[in-house]
C-alpha cells in the first residue's frame, strides 16, 4: 500500500469521526417536562427538572432507539456553571430532527395558549418563552427566526410588566431590532418599547400627554407600513385630544385650540385611511373633537353656579 | 292624598304616552358616551336616570340653550334589579347618533371597538364589554346597508356569547360530561347572524361559537366526548373550509384525536388507541397541507411528533375547560 493511500485514509476516517461528533454534539431542547439523571436510567439520582425549552447539547448517545438516553449539558443561567447529567430521549429534539424548527415553536405557541388559561400550567409563560428563544437560535436562518426571536422577547416584556418593573429590560427588544432590521418584528420591538418612555398618568399633566403624543407621532413617521402605525396614529391623536382638554378645562384658549388642531389632524388622517379597524375608531374620535366632547374622565361639565 | 296620588299616576301615564305617541314618527339613536337624563334641558334639572352608551333611544327633538346641544329621548332603562322603565328626559346632544349624522354608523362602530379595547384592559371600565355590544347591534338596527352592518352584528352576537358563555360554563353543572346538563348560551344573535348573511365570514365564526352548546362539560376519562367533539371540529372544517376557525378546528379534531390515543391506551385497547393516532396524523398532515400559514402548521408537526414519539398528550387537567 502506498503513503498517499494510508494519508487518504486516515484522512476520511478523521472527516467521518469528527462528522460523527459533530452530529452527536447537537444542540437540542425539551417538548415535556424532563430530569438530569447522574446515571442512563431513571433509578438513578436526580439533578436537576428539565423544563421545556432547555438549552441543551448532547454529547453522548446510550440504549436503543426506543430506550434512548442521552448525555446532556445544560447552559447554565446569569454566571451560574453548566450542568452534565442524562435525560431520556423521547421528548428531546435535536437540530437535526425533522421539522425541528416547527415543533419547537409549535410547542412554545401550545404552552403561549396555556399559559392565557385561568388554570394553566403555572410555568407555560417562561416555557413559551424559552422555546421561542430556542427555535430562533438554532434556525437563524428560517423564516419562522425573527417571529420566534420577537414573541421570546415580547414574553419576557410582558412577565416583566406584570412585575412591576420599570423601566422594562429591553435587552431582548434590542436584539430582536438588531438581528432582524427593518423588519415587521424590528417594527413591533420598537412599538413596545416605546412603554418605557410614557408618562405614567397623562391625565394629570398637559406635558405628560404632549411627551406620549409626540412619542406616539415619532413612531408613526419614522415606521410607515409597521403592523402598529395606525395605532400609534390613533394614540397620538387622543393624547393631543387630551392635552386639548387639559387646557380648556384651565382656561387657556390658545394652547387648547392648538392642539385640538394637532388632534383633528390626525384623526382626520386616520379618518382618510383605508384600514377599517383604525378608520372607524379616527372616524369616531374625529367626531367627539369637533363635537367637543371631552376624552377620558374630564367629561363631566358641572353647572355653573 | 290617595286621590291625589292617583290623579298624579294617570298625568304621568298620560305624559308617557303622549311622548310615546309622539316618538311614533321620530328617529332611533343611541349615545358614544354616557350621560345622565335630565327631566329638563338644564344641567340643574333633576336627574332621571342615566343612559348608557349603546341604549336604544328614540329621538323626539334637538335643540341648542345657550350654546349647549340638548337632545329630547324617550328611552327604557334598568337600573339595579329594578323593572325595565321608560323615560323621557333630556342628555347632551352631542352624545346621541343617529342614522342622518353623517358617517354615524362609523362612529358607532369606532365607539365600539373603543369600548371592546377598554373591556380587554384590566384596569378598563366596567360593562364597557356590554357596552360594546350595544353598540354593535345599534349599528347593525339602524344602518342594516352600512357595509359595515354584518361585521358589528357578528361582534354584537360574539360579546354576548362569550360573556354567557364564561357564566355557563363556570356554573357546577358545566363540571357533568354532557352538554344538556348545563343550560344552553342564547343562540338567537347567532341564528339571525346566520340567516341575514349565510355564506359569509360572519356566518362561518357563528357556526363555530355555536359549538359550545354541542361540546361536553368535563370528559371524565369517557372516550365518547372526544369522539364526538373530534367529528363536530373535523365537520365544521370541511363544512367552512374559508372559515378564518377552519385550521382551528382541524387542529381540535387532531388533538382529541391524540387524546383517545392516550385514553385506549390506559384501557389497553391497542387496536383503537392505533386507529385513534392515524387518524390524529392524518388530519394534522391536513393542516399542514391546506394552512401553511400562522401557528397552525407549526402546532400540527408538534402534535404529529409528540404522536410518533408516543408520548402523553391527553391529562385530566388539559382536558378541562
Amino acid at each position: 500500500m502506498k503513503w498517499s493511500h494510508v494519508a487518504l485514509l486516515m484522512f476520511l476516517a478523521t472527516v467521518s469521526l469528527s462528522a460523527a461528533e459533530a452530529e452527536e454534539r447537537q444542540r437540542a431542547t425539551l417538548i415535556r417536562e424532563g430530569t438530569l439523571y447522574s446515571k442512563p436510567n431513571s433509578g438513578s439520582d436526580q439533578i436537576a427538572p428539565l423544563p421545556r425549552g432547555s438549552d441543551l447539547t448532547v454529547t453522548e448517545r446510550n440504549g436503543p432507539p426506543d430506550n434512548l438516553w442521552l448525555k446532556v449539558t445544560v447552559a447554565g443561567r446569569q454566571g451560574e456553571p453548566a450542568r452534565e447529567g442524562w435525560t431520556q430521549g423521547r421528548a428531546l429534539i435535536t437540530a437535526s430532527t425533522q421539522n425541528a424548527e416547527e415543533i419547537a415553536y409549535g410547542e412554545a405557541v401550545d404552552s403561549e395558549h396555556e399559559a392565557e388559561k385561568r388554570s394553566g400550567r403555572r410555568s407555560a409563560a417562561d416555557d413559551s418563552a424559552r422555546l421561542y428563544r430556542w427555535t430562533a437560535d438554532t434556525f437563524p436562518g428560517t423564516p419562522l427566526a425573527g417571529e420566534a426571536l420577537w414573541r421570546s422577547a415580547d414574553i419576557d416584556w410582558q412577565i416583566a410588566r406584570a412585575r412591576g418593573r420599570k423601566p422594562i429590560d429591553e435587552s431582548g427588544m434590542k436584539e430582536v431590532m438588531t438581528k432582524y432590521p427593518n423588519t415587521k418584528w424590528a417594527d413591533l420591538a420598537a412599538y413596545e418599547m416605546i412603554e418605557n418612555q410614557l408618562c405614567a398618568d397623562p391625565t394629570a399633566q398637559a406635558s405628560c400627554a404632549e411627551k406620549n403624543a409626540g412619542v406616539y407621532e415619532q413612531y408613526a413617521r419614522q415606521h410607515r407600513q409597521a403592523a402598529k402605525t395606525l395605532e400609534a396614529l390613533y394614540n397620538a391623536a387622543q393624547q393631543s385630544g387630551l392635552v386639548a382638554d387639559i387646557y380648556r378645562v384651565r382656561a387657556d384658549k390658545d394652547r387648547s385650540a392648538a392642539a385640538k388642531k394637532k388632534a383633528l389632524s390626525l384623526a382626520q388622517e386616520l379618518a382618510d385611511g383605508n384600514t377599517s379597524e383604525w378608520k372607524t375608531r379616527g372616524v369616531d374620535l374625529l367626531y367627539k373633537l369637533q363635537q367637543n366632547i371631552p376624552l377620558y374622565g374630564l367629561e363631566q361639565e358641572q353647572p355653573e353656579q | 292624598m290617595v286621590r291625589t296620588r292617583g290623579f298624579v299616576g294617570v298625568l304621568g301615564f298620560l305624559v308617557m304616552a303622549a311622548a310615546a305617541c309622539l316618538a311614533a314618527d321620530k328617529e332611533h339613536g343611541t349615545l358614544v358616551q354616557e350621560s345622565p337624563i335630565y327631566v329638563s334641558p338644564d344641567l340643574r334639572a333633576s336627574r332621571v336616570g342615566t343612559a348608557t352608551r349603546g341604549l336604544d333611544t328614540l329621538l323626539m327633538e334637538r335643540s341648542t340653550i345657550d350654546g349647549k346641544p340638548w337632545a329630547h329621548v324617550l328611552v327604557t332603562i334598568q337600573e339595579g334589579l329594578i323593572y325595565p322603565k321608560q323615560v323621557s328626559g333630556w342628555v347632551d346632544g352631542r352624545y346621541v347618533i343617529t342614522a342622518s349624522v353623517a358617517n354615524g354608523d362609523q362612529i358607532i362602530f369606532g365607539e365600539a371597538q373603543d369600548s371592546e379595547r377598554v373591556s380587554e384592559d384590566r384596569n378598563g371600565r366596567k360593562h364597557a364589554g356590554e357596552d360594546a355590544a350595544r353598540l354593535y347591534y345599534r349599528l347593525y338596527e339602524y344602518f342594516p346597508t352600512s357595509p359595515l352592518a354584518a361585521e358589528a352584528l357578528w361582534h354584537a352576537a360574539d360579546l354576548r356569547w362569550q360573556l354567557e358563555k364564561s357564566g355557563v360554563f363556570s356554573r357546577p353543572s358545566a363540571q357533568e360530561m354532557s352538554p344538556d346538563a348545563r343550560s344552553s348560551i342564547d343562540d338567537t344573535f347567532m341564528k339571525e347572524l346566520e340567516k341575514k348573511y349565510p355564506r359569509t365570514k360572519w356566518s362561518d365564526l357563528a357556526a363555530y361559537d355555536l359549538l359550545d352548546n354541542k361540546i361536553c362539560g368535563r370528559w371524565k376519562g369517557e372516550t365518547r366526548c372526544p369522539e364526538k367533539e373530534s367529528e363536530l371540529y373535523e365537520h365544521y372544517a370541511h363544512d367552512h373550509p374559508q372559515s378564518p376557525k377552519a385550521a382551528e378546528a382541524l387542529y381540535n379534531a387532531a388533538w382529541r384525536q391524540a387524546a383517545l390515543v392516550d385514553m385506549y391506551k390506559e384501557q389497553h385497547q391497542a387496536d383503537k388507541a392505533e386507529k385513534a393516532k392515524r387518524k390524529a396524523i392524518e388530519i394534522a398532515q391536513e393542516i399542514s397541507g391546506k394552512y401553511p400559514d400562522g401557528d397552525w402548521k407549526p402546532r400540527a408537526s408538534q402534535l404529529i411528533y409528540v404522536l410518533q414519539q408516543g408520548l402523553m398528550t391527553y391529562t385530566a387537567e388539559k382536558s378541562n375547560r
